[in-house]
């Protein structure tokens, strides 16, 4: 969830709505109901866009990220123009402060800024520039840049759109052939930008060979983001254009018939006013409900397994748990083995090869549960759950230990090397029902316990005694020396023994 | 009340005169020659502490089920041995301070005695007339390692049984006599029940009597052959000068009896050593990890590791593994110590007696051979910790195993040449700026003032 994001909609929302009132308060013809509506729109576009589920999947995947900016330049830019936020901001504010404003947007900066030429080769070199330089990798890099990114791309494109969507104060006023060129003249520059990423050889962005897990995937997320900018965004620029042509056709009835809803206007004005209003309310209402439902949604990818495991599993394991060069298949994992690598932390891993090590979870028990639900529902694996309450036969459990633990995890439990690099890890921090999960799943190079080697009152009784061995309670005698044995104690009579000794020696002994 | 006791010694046994000398022996002073003591008082703190912890223990293989205050083993068949000290450890009041203070002690006994070993060996001071002393003190070192190992043994758990097994397998490897020297040992095929009661025998009888005799045939001879000193104006090789044993030299050595008490007593205080309870009893089929030996072991543990896996056919007998790695290697690394101030004298045609030490500048190869030796052997007691260093460095066994047979080879060169040269360096540097005689000869005059000047002629005292 990006608050930050969130804050800024919902104040232009408000902003917005303080704005119509005040327009219409002060003027004898209301605010459009079609303006409201895009208004709406434009906002829930900026909320698919910057907001989960899809933000957060645009760091791990180049085709989120392409919709993301997709969202951004062909949706929300053009809805946003047709609330026609100029008209309504020079309608709403005072006379001095409207009279500043249009003293800008007369000016020669905005005149500058909306030429045409520039709006559509400045749009073009965003378009490209963004994709093929260093600032793709450095926006995924730093969220600051990013956002920077994101401000620049719906800049461009709302400069690149109020060339076509005219409402308001217009300083390049193009008649509809010229609007129909612009838009023609886009379309082939926004369609070969998508053939060019679809047809790249190479990853063009680190950051997704990480994510992806391998230059494959990164190459495929690659293509299949090029492919979405050539195909939708080519559809998409096909539709406006064929609008822009719609529209000059029934340009001249339009001016026919604006005298006509003028005098409708005046005529209908009180019942106007309290639609307008209701409009305007229902909009909000709508537009919090939009947001509250999309919260929810958002609030969804916390706890909803499927999403879980898309966002931490799939680069791995594969959309469709049938794994990967890096990882297994998920399609015969069993709940005690989800349930040991996700609540030890060991998964989602960090790199794929490496023993994963025991680490704070980085989800949390809800969570798990979900994903473990998802993973579960999907899997052929054994849903049973060895259920132990650490009140076994602990010396039972210790000469079990002893025999079957003991030999990679140390009498002592503290660990230990088990050859080729792989570790037997301490049982210091283990609880009983992961020292159980262990014990039944077998990670790593850990042989797999099944219920015929050791019972459950078999396993019951070995967590019972890794519980002993936890407590202060065996450890009498002072410093246990990391239950390392012989070596650390050979070190200590080294050091501290004979080291003071020699001291003493030295200080009490001549030096002649 | 003493001066009345004294007399009537001497009234009867003519002592005097002997205690006289005795106690003005002078002793020269330095520092370096405390080391030894010090291992002598690791000894009378064993010998104490043992004595207790032999009230307490069971030395039988008898099996038995445990009921003790320890829940964890209730219902646990074990030898009345491992109960024994399991209820020393947790049950008998000090028990278990005692036990690892002596636990401790046994580890610093062996470091004093290497330190002290090392001392006598850069110094020279094993050469003509002590090369016997130097045998003697070797004589002392494997006693000590002996009794280290029985007493690390003798607790029956699954530790030290893991240590015992691999000590019968070095010894039957041993060709021809192998296995009777397991009997004689073990009292059987292992495990045996005569183990335990062999051990403790050995642990509390024959090798400390043995420790006590040729410990006092090592005093003995540095009291006749008096003790080295190092070179200094004053000091010949028919001088000793030093402080007299009574009352100098007495007060401080008994200054660091209590000091070697006191650090034992801390480290059995404040630092767990070999937690039983936790290694439970020996079960042959049982094996845990990782598992060391006490730390003067180590080296021997560290050559099975490193050692090649050869095995050979000679004559129809099958020589394993074990005996190059475990048998040959600490027999040439022993003999090698034995022969050594023979070997020296041969190579350096230095059959004179010496009284006056050397500085380890003094003789740089002998010094670079020295510490080779010591670096191979640190190698040696660091790779019988492999397991142990590899999860700390975070590299596997294999890697580290590897490692530790290239450093097996390439660090004693190293070391010793650099200790060599400089050993050499310093040598030059020493010699080039001879400690001035500063002593001065103060001598009055007729007219009843004071001259100074120089000492120049030295006298023997």
């Amino acid at each position: 969830m990006n608050y930050g994001t969130l804050v800024l909609l919902l104040f232009g929302t408000a902003l917005f709505y303080w704005m119509v009132n005040r327009y219409n308060a002060s003027r004898s013809r209301h605010f459009g109901r079609g303006h409201i509506a895009a208004f709406v729109l434009a906002i829930a576009a900026l909320y698919a866009a910057l907001e989960p589920p899809l933000e957060p999947r645009a760091d791990g995947s180049f085709l989120a990220h392409m919709a993301q900016h997709m969202l951004l330049v062909y949706v929300a830019a053009p809805l946003f123009l047709l609330a026609a936020p100029m008209m309504l901001a020079l309608g709403a504010l005072g006379k001095r402060r409207a009279r500043l404003l249009g003293r800008f947007l007369s000016g020669g900066l905005w005149r500058a800024l909306t030429f045409p030429v520039f709006t559509w080769l400045f749009f073009t070199v965003v378009m490209w520039g963004a994709h093929f330089s260093a600032l793709y990798q450095l926006a995924l890099t730093y969220p600051a840049v990013h956002i920077l990114e994101h401000v620049l791309f719906f800049v461009s494109a709302l400069l690149f759109w109020q060339a076509i969507i005219q409402i308001g104060p217009v300083s390049w006023p193009m008649n509809f052939p010229l609007r129909v060129v612009y838009v023609f003249l886009a379309m082939p520059q926004s369609a070969f930008l998508g053939l060019a990423l679809y047809q790249t050889r190479l990853p063009l962005y680190p950051q997704y060979v990480m994510t992806q897990g391998g230059v494959a995937a990164a190459l495929a997320d690659q293509h299949a983001g090029g492919e979405l900018m050539w195909i939708a965004g080519g559809f998409l620029m096909f539709a406006v254009f064929m609008i822009v042509v719609a529209m000059w056709g029934s340009y001249e009835r339009r001016v026919g018939e604006q005298l006509d809803a003028q005098f409708d206007e005046r005529d209908a004005r009180a019942a106007r006013n309290a639609s307008i209003r209701r409009g305007v309310v229902t909009g909000a209402v709508c537009a919090f409900a939009i947001l509250a439902a999309t919260t929810r949604a958002q609030a969804a990818p916390a706890t909803s397994g499927s999403n879980l495991y898309a966002i931490h599993c799939s680069s791995c394991h594969g959309a469709n748990l049938r794994g990967s060069v890096n990882a297994p298949s998920l399609l015969d994992v069993s709940t005690n083995a989800m349930e040991f690598y996700l609540t030890t932390g060991r998964m989602p891993a960090i790199v794929p090869y490496e023993q994963n090590q025991r680490r704070t979870p980085a989800l949390s028990p809800g969570q798990i549960d979900a994903l473990v639900a998802y993973v579960m529902s999907r899997s052929h694996g054994s849903t049973a759950v060895t259920l132990v309450d650490n009140t076994g036969d602990m010396a039972h459990g210790r000469a079990l230990f002893i025999a079957n633990c003991s030999a990679c995890h140390g009498a002592t439990a503290q660990g230990g090397s088990v050859g080729y690099g792989w570790i037997a890890p301490a049982l210091d921090r283990a609880t009983v029902t992961q020292v159980a999960e262990a014990i039944r799943v077998g990670p790593g190079v850990m042989p797999r316990f099944d219920p015929h080697t050791l019972s459950n009152g078999d396993v019951n009784d070995i967590v019972r005694y890794v519980n002993v061995l936890q407590t202060d309670v065996p450890n009498v005698g002072g410093l246990a020396l990391g239950g390392l044995g012989a070596v650390a104690e050979g070190l200590v009579a080294w050091v501290v023994g004979m080291g003071a000794l020699l001291a003493i020696v030295r200080l009490i002994g001549s030096n002649e | 009340m003493i001066r009345r006791l004294v007399l009537a010694l001497d009234d009867r046994l003519g002592t005097a005169h002997f205690m006289r000398k005795a106690l003005r022996k002078a002793f020269p002073d330095h520092w370096s020659f405390m080391l030894g003591e010090v291992a002598l008082y690791c000894f009378i703190v064993l010998l104490a502490t043992g004595t207790y912890l032999g009230f307490f223990f069971d030395a039988s293989s008898q099996p038995l089920t445990y009921n003790g205050s320890y829940a964890a083993l209730h219902g646990t068949v074990m030898s009345a041995a491992y109960a024994s000290v399991v209820r020393l450890s947790l049950e008998t009041r000090a028990g278990l301070l005692l036990r690892q203070i002596h636990h401790w002690a046994a580890l610093v006994f062996v470091c004093a005695i290497t330190v002290h070993m090392c001392r006598v060996f850069f110094t020279g001071a094993f050469r003509r007339p002590r090369e016997l002393n130097w045998i003697v003190g070797l004589i002392l070192l494997i006693l000590a390692l002996g009794a280290g190992f029985t007493g690390y043994s003798l607790p029956d758990d699954l530790l030290s049984g893991t240590g015992l097994r691999i000590a019968y397998s070095v010894l039957i490897s041993v060709p021809l006599v192998g296995r009777d020297l397991a009997f004689l040992f073990f009292g059987g095929n292992f495990p045996a029940t005569q183990t335990i009661p062999r051990l403790f025998f050995a642990h509390v009888l024959i090798l400390p009597a043995l420790l006590v005799g040729v410990m006092t045939l090592h005093l003995a001879m540095i009291w006749r052959q008096k003790h080295t000193q190092f070179r200094a104006p004053g000091r010949t090789e028919y001088n000793v000068v030093g402080s007299p044993l009574w009352p100098n030299y007495a007060m401080k050595s008994i200054g660091l009896l209590f000091a070697v008490a006191a650090i034992l007593t801390a480290l059995g205080a404040f630092f767990q050593i070999n937690p039983i309870w936790l290694y439970g009893p020996y079960q042959p089929a049982n094996v845990s990890a990782p598992a060391q030996p006490d730390w003067y072991i180590g080296w021997l543990e560290g050559a099975l590791r490193l050692g090649p896996a050869w095995s050979w056919q000679i004559f129809g007998h099958t020589i394993p593994a074990p005996f190059f790695a475990g048998v040959l290697l600490p027999g040439a690394f022993f003999a090698l110590l034995f022969v050594w101030p023979f070997l020296e004298r041969r190579i350096t045609r230095d059959g004179t007696s010496h009284q006056l030490l050397d500085h380890p500048s003094d003789v740089p190869w002998r010094t670079g051979v020295g510490a080779a030796v010591l670096a191979f052997a640190i190698v040696l007691t660091f790779a019988g910790g492999d397991d142990v260093l590899a999860k700390i460095v975070g590299i596997s066994v294999e890697a580290l195993a590897a490692l530790f047979r290239v450093l097996l080879v390439v660090l004693p060169l190293l070391v010793g040449l650099l200790a060599f040269e400089f050993a050499r360096e310093i040598g030059i540097r020493r010699n080039a700026s001879p400690t001035p005689d500063t002593r001065l000869v103060i001598s009055r005059t007729a007219a009843g003032g004071f001259v100074e000047q120089p000492l120049e002629n030295e006298t023997p005292q």
